[in-house]
Parts: C-alpha cells; sequence; structure tokens
C-alpha cells in the first residue's frame, strides 16, 4: 500500500474569558447568555460616536496567564491594533485586537504545548504556539426564517466587546486525535486557571487550516465545539484524500462546518481578498508589565494540569496514568481531592472516580442541557437557549460525601463491589447518599455461615452436573458461586461462599 | 501614481459609493496630495527612532466590575424588529 | 432683558453681576437668545439652539436666592454663563451633528464629560455651533448646515473648524466656548475672529464624548474673550476621567498667580524656518514682529531658534489625521443611528455604499487619503514613517522649551480669506495649518491670542508651552490683554 502523504494542520482557536465580569473595553455586564437582544449595551460597545475604549485590567490579567501556562514570552508593551472591515455584528467596522507584523504586540507569542503519548509515559509531541492575543468578541447575527428566504439580518449587539483570547498554533498536528489531545490539554488548563468555562455554549470556538503536504491549505470556520473539531478534520482529510487520490487539485478556500449534516462545505460567498489596514490603536495606550507585575501574576496563578498530576502521583501514589485522566478534566480532580477529606484513602477514591463515575459519565453523559447545543445563526428563537452556568446533571447531584461512603461501605466489607454499583446507580440517579440507600434496602452482606448454609445446600443440590465437573476442574467453582450470588441478590460474601463450596467439593472428593 | 480603478478599490474599502466623475475628481486631487505626503521619503530614519505613541503601568486599567448603562441605547435606530437591530443581509 | 451692551461682558464680570443680583440668568439667556435669532441668518454660527436654556436659567435664578439665603454663597465659578459648543461635542438630549448629514438627526445620550463638567460649574447650553464637517477643514466652509461668516467681514470665513463657536462669541452670542483642535480648529477661528482659543496638554481634559476625527492629535479647546474666562474655563473641565484613559492628570490653575502684567524673566523662542518663510503674509509678519517688541517691553527675552523638521510637519500631522480618520468614520453604517435605508433586501455593501456616499466631499477626501496610506504595502511607508517624523519633530520641539518658556509664531500665516476662496485647492488648504499642526504633534499646550487688526481683519499670535505649564501661556496672556488694553477689540456689537 502507497503511504498516505503527510498531513498538516493548524488551529485559530477563540476562548471568551467567562470568568470576567464586565466586557473588555465597556463596563457592561459580559454575560449575555439568556438574555433579551440589545439589554448589555452602552454607548462604548454599540460604537457611540464620542466614545473611547476603557481596558479591563483582569482581561489582561487572564490572558498573561494563559499565555504563561502554554509557555509564551509575554510582550514588553502589550499594544491593540485595529482591524478593519465592514460588517454589521461589528459595531465599529473595526475590531479591536492585537496584531505582531512590527513587533510583539501581542499579549503571548512563540509558545508551545506538549502532548502526552496516549500509551506511554513520555512527551509524545510539541505544537508550537505561534501567538496569543487579546480582542473583542462581535455581536451576533440572526435571521428571521432562514439565511435564504430572510431578506435581512437582525443583531444583538450582547455579545459585542466581550473579550476573548484567540490562540494560533503553527501547523504542527498530523492527525485529528493530536488536535483531541491538544485540545482536551487547552480546556483543563483554562479550568483550572478558571478563566473560561469551555462547556459554555460558543465559549470556545475554533477555526482549523487542514493540507496535504504539496497541496493547497483549506480553512475550515465555525466549528463552534470542542467535539467537532476532530470530526471536521476527519472530514476534510478524507475529502482531500480523495481529490487527490482521483488527480483533482484541491482548491485553497473557505469550508464550513456544518454540525446538522456532519460535513464541511464551501463557504457561501467567495471570501474576498481582505485588506485589514491594521494600524495602533490610538485610544489605548500600551500597557507595560513590569517585572513585579509579572511576578505578582505569576504567584497568583492557580496550580496548573501538569503540575496537579505531579503532585497527584507523588503525594497519592496514583498511577500517572490515573493521575492523567482525573485532572484531564478538573472537576473529576476536585471532586478526587474533597473525597479523601472524608475518606483518607487515595486509591480507593481515585478508582471509584476514574472506573466506576467516569465510566458511567462517559457512557451515559452527565444527563444536564445547554452544553454543546450550537445554533449560531440559524433561527431568531434559537437566542433563548439555556446557557446558564448552573449544571442540572449528575455532577450537580454528587459531593464528595458520596463517593467516600461508597469506597468506605465496601472497603470496611460491609458490601461487595457488585451491591456497591447497584448503589452507585441509584445515587446517581437520584442524588441520595449511599447510607440512605442502604437503609431502604437489604444489602448489608451476608458474611456468617450460618446465613448462607441453606442456599449453597440447594445450589449443590440443583446443579448436580456442575458439581460433578467441578470434582475434577476447580473452575467450575466460579459458576457455582454465581449462582449462589443470584440467589442471594449480590448479598453473599463471594470469598466466604467460594470457602464453603471449596470444602464441600474436597469431601465429595475424598468420599469417591 | 493613483490610478482611477485603484481609487475605485480604495472607495470599496471605505465602503463610499463614487460615480465615475467623482473617481476622477478625487483621483487628480489625491495623487496632488501623495505626491506631497512623498516628502517623508526624504527622511533618513534608523530602526532607532520609535514610533510615537502612548504606554501606561499595569494598574492604570479599569476594574473589572460590570456597571449597566442607565439609558435606552436604541433610541437612535430607526429600523427595528423587537429589540433586535435590523441590518442588511451578507452575501 | 438687559441692555445690548452687557452681552459682550467677559464671563468672569457675568458672574459677579449674577451673584450680587444685578442680572438675572433668565434675562441674560433672553437676551443671548434674541440676538441669535436677530443675527444669526447672517453668520450662521449655530445649527441647533437648546430649548431648554431657558428652563435651565430660570432654575439657576432660583438656586441664586436660595444660596443667598443662606449664608455660603454659590460656588458656581461659571453661574448663568451662557456656553457655546461644537458640534462634535456630545450633548445628552441635544441633536449633534458634526455638521454632517450622516448624523443629521442623531441624539447623543450622554453629555461629555466636559460638558457635564461646566454645566456642573452653572453655565447653560445655549446651542451647538457650526463646523467643518467632522472638523475636517480650516474655513467652516465645508458644512452640510452651510457656511459661518465672519463677524468682522461677513464676506470672509471665520476660520475652522471650531468656526461656528468662535463667531458665536465675536458676535456676543455667548460668552464661553467648546471648540476641538486636531491641527489647529480652535486656534485658527480664535485668530479669525479676534478671540482667544486655548488647545490644552493632550491628555489634560478628558475627550469623553468628543467625536473621533484623529484620536493621537485631537483634543477639546477652550474659547473666550479674556485670559481670566479661560483660566475660570480650564478649572472647571480639568481633572481625571474614568472614562478616559488618556486622562490621568490632576492639574488646576492658580487664577492669582496669571494676574501679572510683567513677563520679566521669561525667555521666547522665535522660529527661523516660520519668519522666512514666504507663506507669510506681510500683515501678519509685521503684527508678529510688533508682538516680538510688545513682549520685550514687558521684560520678556525673544531669540530665535531653528526646527529643521518643521518641514516634514504637514506631511507627518495629514498623514496620522486621515489615517485615524478613515478607520474612526467607518462606524457611520446606517445601523445603529444616523442617515440610513431600509435595509430590507438590500444587499450589504450596496446598503453601506449608498449610505455613506452621504459624507461630503471633503470627508469623503480624507477617508480614501487614510484608506491609501494604511493599505497594505503602504502602511511602512507612509503611517509609520508618519509616526516616526512626528517623534522627531516633537524631540526638537521639547529641545527647544528645555531652553525657552514659549515659542511665539503667527496663529494663521494668513488673513482671513474670503469665502469660496480656497476650497477648490485642497492640497492649498492644508498649508495655511503649518503653524497650528506643531502643537498637536508634540501634543503640548498652545494658545491663539487676539494681538491686532489689519484693515479690520484680525490677526492673532500663538504661544506654545511645554506640556501642562498652561498656566504660562495664560499669563502671558493675561498681560498682553492688560498692555494692549483696548487696542484690541474681541467682539463685534
Ligand atoms: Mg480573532
Ligand atoms: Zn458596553
Amino acid at each position: 500500500m502507497m503511504q498516505a502523504d503527510k498531513v498538516m494542520i493548524g488551529l485559530e482557536i477563540h476562548c471568551q474569558l467567562t470568568a470576567l465580569r464586565s466586557k473588555l473595553f465597556c463596563p457592561c455586564p459580559a454575560d449575555y447568555r439568556g438574555k433579551e437582544p440589545n439589554v448589555n449595551v452602552c454607548p462604548i460597545c454599540l460604537g457611540m460616536p464620542g466614545t473611547l475604549p476603557l481596558l479591563n485590567r483582569k482581561a489582561v490579567e487572564y490572558a498573561v496567564m494563559l499565555a504563561l501556562a502554554l509557555n509564551c514570552r509575554i510582550a514588553s508593551r502589550i499594544t491593540f491594533y485595529r482591524k478593519n472591515y465592514f460588517y454589521p455584528d461589528l459595531p465599529k467596522n473595526f475590531q479591536i485586537t492585537q496584531y505582531n507584523a512590527y513587533e510583539q504586540a501581542s499579549v503571548g507569542a512563540d509558545g508551545y504545548m506538549e502532548l502526552d503519548d496516549p500509551k506511554g509515559n513520555g512527551v509524545s509531541k510539541v505544537i508550537r504556539i505561534r501567538r496569543l492575543q487579546l480582542e473583542e468578541d462581535p455581536g451576533r447575527l440572526v435571521y428571521d426564517g432562514s439565511i435564504d428566504t430572510s431578506n435581512y439580518a437582525l443583531v444583538d449587539y450582547n455579545r459585542a466587546g466581550v473579550a476573548l483570547v484567540e490562540i494560533v498554533t503553527e501547523p504542527d498536528f498530523n492527525a485529528p486525535n493530536e488536535v483531541r489531545l491538544f485540545l482536551n490539554r487547552l480546556a483543563s488548563i483554562l479550568e483550572h486557571l478558571n478563566i473560561c468555562n469551555p462547556a459554555l455554549d460558543g465559549a470556545v470556538r475554533c477555526d482549523a487550516n487542514v493540507s496535504i503536504r504539496g497541496h493547497a491549505r483549506v480553512e475550515i470556520k465555525n466549528i463552534n465545539s470542542f467535539k467537532d473539531v476532530e470530526k471536521a478534520i476527519t472530514f476534510e482529510i478524507a475529502r482531500q484524500r480523495s481529490l487527490t487520490a482521483r488527480g483533482i487539485e484541491v482548491n485553497s478556500e473557505t469550508r464550513h462546518w456544518d454540525d446538522a449534516r456532519r460535513i464541511t462545505v464551501q463557504a457561501r460567498t467567495k471570501e474576498e481578498e481582505e485588506d485589514y489596514r491594521y494600524f495602533p490603536e490610538p485610544d489605548i495606550p500600551s500597557v507595560i508589565l513590569s517585572s513585579e507585575d509579572l511576578e505578582v501574576i505569576k504567584a497568583s496563578m492557580p496550580e496548573l494540569p501538569h503540575a496537579r498530576v505531579e503532585r497527584f502521583v507523588r503525594a497519592y501514589a496514583l498511577t500517572r496514568d490515573t493521575a492523567r485522566i482525573l485532572v484531564g478534566e478538573k472537576y473529576l480532580a476536585d471532586l478526587f481531592e474533597a473525597s479523601l477529606k472524608y475518606y483518607d484513602n487515595a486509591r480507593s477514591i481515585a478508582n471509584w472516580i476514574v472506573t466506576d463515575l467516569k465510566g458511567y459519565l462517559d457512557r451515559y453523559g452527565d444527563g444536564s442541557n445547554g452544553s454543546n447545543n450550537s445554533s449560531s445563526s440559524s433561527s431568531s428563537k434559537s437566542d433563548s437557549n439555556d446557557n446558564s452556568n448552573v449544571n442540572t446533571g449528575i455532577l450537580a447531584r454528587i459531593t464528595p460525601k458520596h463517593i467516600a461512603e461508597l469506597a468506605v461501605l465496601v472497603d470496611s466489607g460491609k458490601i461487595n463491589r457488585t451491591v456497591a454499583k447497584q448503589i452507585m446507580q441509584k445515587m446517581l440517579s437520584t442524588g441520595m447518599l449511599p447510607s440512605a440507600i442502604i437503609q431502604g434496602m437489604n444489602v448489608d452482606m451476608l458474611s456468617k455461615k450460618d446465613e448462607l448454609e441453606g442456599i449453597v445446600d440447594r445450589v449443590m443440590d440443583e446443579e448436580r452436573k456442575a458439581v460433578m465437573d467441578a470434582i475434577s476442574n476447580e473452575k467450575i467453582l466460579n459458576y457455582l458461586l454465581g449462582k449462589v450470588m443470584k440467589y442471594t441478590n449480590g448479598r453473599a460474601d463471594p470469598k466466604l461462599v467460594l470457602s464453603m463450596l471449596k470444602e464441600r467439593i474436597v469431601d465429595l472428593r475424598s468420599s469417591q | 501614481m493613483v490610478s482611477v480603478e485603484e481609487v475605485r478599490h480604495l472607495a470599496h474599502l471605505a465602503r463610499i459609493g463614487m460615480k465615475d466623475e467623482e473617481l476622477r475628481l478625487y483621483a487628480e486631487q489625491i495623487n496632488e496630495i501623495i505626491e506631497y505626503f512623498n516628502m517623508l521619503d526624504e527622511l533618513e530614519i534608523g530602526n532607532d527612532v520609535e514610533p510615537y505613541r502612548m504606554s501606561r503601568g499595569y494598574k492604570e486599567m479599569r476594574d473589572d466590575i460590570p456597571v449597566a448603562f442607565p439609558a435606552d441605547m436604541l433610541s437612535n435606530a430607526k429600523s427595528m424588529k423587537g429589540r433586535f437591530i435590523k441590518a442588511p443581509k451578507m452575501g | 432683558m438687559v441692555r445690548s451692551s452687557r452681552l459682550a461682558l467677559n464671563a468672569y464680570e457675568l458672574v459677579e453681576e449674577v451673584k450680587s443680583g444685578s442680572i438675572s440668568v433668565e434675562d441674560y439667556i433672553a437676551s443671548i437668545l434674541e440676538r441669535i435669532e436677530s443675527i444669526d441668518k447672517r453668520i450662521n454660527a449655530y445649527i441647533t439652539i437648546n430649548h431648554h436654556a431657558l428652563d435651565e436659567a430660570r432654575i439657576m435664578d432660583k438656586m441664586v436666592k436660595s444660596s443667598s439665603s443662606n449664608s455660603n454663597g454659590y460656588r458656581s465659578t461659571l453661574l448663568g454663563v451662557p456656553l457655546a459648543v461644537k458640534d462634535n461635542i456630545s450633548t445628552e438630549g441635544i441633536r449633534t451633528t458634526c455638521s454632517s448629514r450622516m448624523l443629521e438627526d442623531y441624539v447623543p445620550v450622554y453629555d461629555a464629560t466636559v460638558v457635564k463638567r461646566l454645566k456642573g460649574a452653572g453655565a447653560i447650553v445655549i446651542g451647538k455651533t457650526n463646523m467643518d464637517e467632522f472638523g475636517m477643514g480650516s474655513t467652516t466652509e465645508f458644512s452640510a448646515f452651510g457656511v459661518t461668516h465672519n463677524p468682522w467681514d461677513e464676506e470672509r470665513v471665520a476660520g475652522g473648524s471650531s468656526g461656528g463657536s468662535a463667531a458665536s462669541l465675536a458676535s456676543c452670542m455667548a460668552s464661553i466656548a467648546l471648540g476641538s483642535d486636531t491641527g489647529g480648529s480652535v486656534r485658527c477661528p480664535a485668530s479669525f475672529c479676534s478671540i482667544y482659543g486655548l488647545k490644552p496638554t493632550y491628555g489634560l481634559l478628558s475627550r469623553y464624548g468628543l467625536i473621533s476625527y484623529a484620536n493621537s492629535l485631537e483634543c477639546i479647546g477652550l474659547m473666550a474673550r479674556s485670559a481670566v474666562d479661560l483660566a475660570l474655563m480650564l478649572n472647571a473641565v480639568v481633572g481625571s476621567d474614568m472614562q478616559n484613559d488618556h486622562t490621568s492628570i490632576d492639574s488646576s490653575i492658580d487664577i492669582k498667580s496669571i494676574n501679572s502684567t510683567s513677563l520679566k524673566g521669561m525667555r521666547f523662542a522665535i522660529v527661523r524656518e516660520i519668519i522666512e518663510s514666504d507663506a507669510i503674509d506681510e500683515p501678519v509678519r509685521d503684527s508678529m514682529l510688533d508682538a516680538i517688541a510688545s513682549v520685550e517691553q514687558l521684560d520678556a527675552v525673544v531669540e530665535e531658534v531653528s526646527l529643521p523638521s518643521l518641514r516634514y510637519a504637514l506631511a507627518s500631522y495629514y498623514t496620522i489625521a486621515m489615517a485615524e480618520a478613515s478607520s474612526n468614520l467607518a462606524r457611520y453604517d446606517g445601523i445603529r443611528y444616523g442617515y440610513t435605508l431600509q435595509p430590507d433586501g438590500v444587499a450589504w455593501n450596496e446598503f453601506y455604499s449608498t449610505i455613506r456616499s452621504n459624507f461630503g466631499s471633503e470627508v469623503k477626501r480624507r477617508i480614501i487619503l487614510g484608506t491609501y496610506v494604511l493599505s497594505s504595502g503602504y502602511y511602512g511607508r507612509y503611517y509609520m514613517k508618519a509616526q516616526k517624523a512626528r517623534a522627531i519633530i516633537r524631540d526638537e520641539i521639547m529641545h527647544v522649551l528645555r531652553s525657552y518658556n514659549a515659542i511665539i509664531t503667527p496663529t494663521m500665516p494668513v488673513l482671513p480669506p474670503r469665502i469660496g476662496e480656497r476650497i477648490s485647492d485642497p492640497l492649498r488648504l492644508y498649508t495655511i495649518d503649518i503653524c497650528t499642526v506643531i502643537a498637536n504633534l508634540a501634543g503640548i499646550p498652545a494658545l491663539s491670542i487676539p494681538y491686532s487688526m489689519h484693515n479690520g481683519l484680525p490677526i492673532g499670535i500663538q504661544f506654545m508651552a511645554k506640556h501642562l505649564d498652561e498656566a504660562l501661556l495664560l499669563r502671558i496672556a493675561y498681560a498682553l490683554e492688560y498692555a494692549r488694553g483696548s487696542r484690541v477689540k474681541r467682539c463685534v456689537l
């Protein structure tokens, strides 16, 4: 088979700094989700004549934190530029952003992220970060009915001026799964720094450029959730491969990700070669961070995922793999550490969270609404999505106490794992504490011989054939154990039952 | 020399509708002015000259405190649908 | 009604009379409005009159009465003073057009900080004054609301772009006025109309509410008929403003300190390249030489210096101003405010291009030029070069001002032109800004002082000082005002 040509992928990611309470250049509330159109607006973010931008210090601080977390060089003069183009969602018809053509104006540049090898312990790859910049989000366009049937657009400027961090990588990815690893790690960093909640609708948006070496580059825009990025890129690589395999040249073009049809489609209008006429924003003096300022920001940074993994390995003797799974999703790591306060057995707690809780969530989801419902420009009704930050799913119901109680019940021998799993199911669906669930059901382990004699005898009687086989083959004992467990609804202490069965088989063998 | 076609492109970038005779007149005047600006070419400016700009320290920025603007911001918009502002359709 | 001669009172005199109860604010404002009614048809200084001015005047009178009954007295330093506001400075509830069709019915929802502060000191906004559209011009001929006529010779321009504000003071249709100064727009009409025009240090006054033309150059400027009035105004409007990141300076003027009739100990510089320039008209040169003699008589020392990079000042200034303007004016697209079309079924590029074709010719010219100098491939050749040239000019000026208290130049190299005389040749029009743009490039304060008359036409002299040295400029103004006495008239009544 022919070796497939090398694929090159670069990302441009926009993250809203959702932890900010006001917009980037005006004091309007930044929380626009679920609001009536055009209520979070003021003369500044509507671009009214005579207004001036007022830079939010916290936004600069957050962007610097993220730049440090991504190993970027911090600009000695953080400078804003105007990017000039006309669009109805852009109140001033220019976007205040940053631009590095003449010097490093952007908060961060020349950083990198290490990707862990999913199979081993080392670093499998380094993705270079070209720049990290702070800029304002535009407003939102919606249409009456659809974009095709409506003959005008409707603008809501609530989002206009919300702070974004744009991260641009070098085209260092060679496969879609690397992109997924990168984005997962980025999400974990955002969560650990507590500057952006990637689960909020539209909080993180991604553009990707994809090319096969020696062929033209294609931009994919509009990918509104992390989950879809891998799918969009996988589709696009397959599309380009199929073209080149048939000897058709790939067009250099912009395509959009259609999340309903799960394909990339050519952009509706050929985007003309824009001339953005960048120049320094005269109304925002450059920001000069002193080395003391930088030290203060560094000192205020929460623990980053990488350091947390190492600490988990060191302090709790977890395997690096377990530690990574926990830290990969910050709420799992937080749940882990909080549960330890109730029950100081790290391995046991980690096992319940990583194997059982996460396993369940991966299979069935969290059951909450609101996340990743991207519906950016389909109809004006889509506006009333529930975008609130409140989690209504399982995670809202499960506290550290739940996990700790479950682990204690098993480890103290009160219940076995089979029963514990039944309890977990009930705990996840109702939010009841395991101790309360146990009271309502007959779950205490049958761990006294006299409680079990009758049932063991009954199984021996019913399963004569298997009993005879077991005399020569001890593995059959497990089958008999299963029968006993079934009759006891899983409550029997399996170790005890096994020893009772063995005793009886040994008796039979010797009496033969 | 800036041609009439280039002025047409500049007018498009700036989204200013212009008739042909306007374009011709502007091309003429603009060339004269650009010719004057070209005297900046005479200036031998090394890289050690920093372009003029302002700067400030980290602390001299606004705190992240949300304040809702008290007045009705839509009083000057003429085409509305509900609380949405109407705009031309793109494309 | 008050006697018409009293409409020429300086603001500080008027405030005294109001506080002593010898003039009621209502009477005074009513008389001003009456004068506007009778003569502004000819002058065309105002675009919009504040219809609440009389109501506000009545409230002032009540406040005066109630405060005289308690012992504090009323502190407002501009109590009852009629204020004219250039129509690019936002006034809440009063239409603010920038003399443009694009904003012909735009009503701001907020007051500019400077307006708010003057109102707080007791001033009453009489109306909004005519100007060159968006401040782009030096004659107030580029206005969608017609030309402003010079009160000293109605065939001639009042100067610009703050022509309406200057003309309103020179014809007693207001006592103090606000203008804006990007490259001389306060000082030029002040000179042409024989009043004072102060462009403060960049950043001293909040720009919040000033509708942007060229952000890195422009300032709100103050206009009055006496040096003391300027000081009162300045003290009312300085101070840091949370709405403007560039304004963090708290600096007010001790009025007693300007009140000196001697200039002893001061060193002034005159610029060889300006004195020797053939762009200066003879009467203007004569007036400047006379001014030099006057300050020497007041015991100041005057010496000649050279500013070799002055030659690049206009190219640098216009490149920066047009570039910034092309971007600032992009927001006028007819969607959120201003002139518009029904968007239904109109293609977006056509929508924008049609609406934006309503800018006047000078604005269009500057937007196109600004777009050109910023467009890809040209940034380094024009905008970046212009900013570097600006840095060099600034350094030269600062160097001079380390050895001298102020630089003296004519404000304008020419007498007020006849209406229509210059507008057909844009480049020639730009060159009359040569003496004024320097202060904007360097960010320093500059004051145009009404100095003399030639055949009934005013001539102003400009003084430029170092950053935040406004007090020095006012002191010079005061000393010259005292020395020149009644030889300089400041209004036509
Ligand atoms: Mg961006
Ligand atoms: Zn706002």
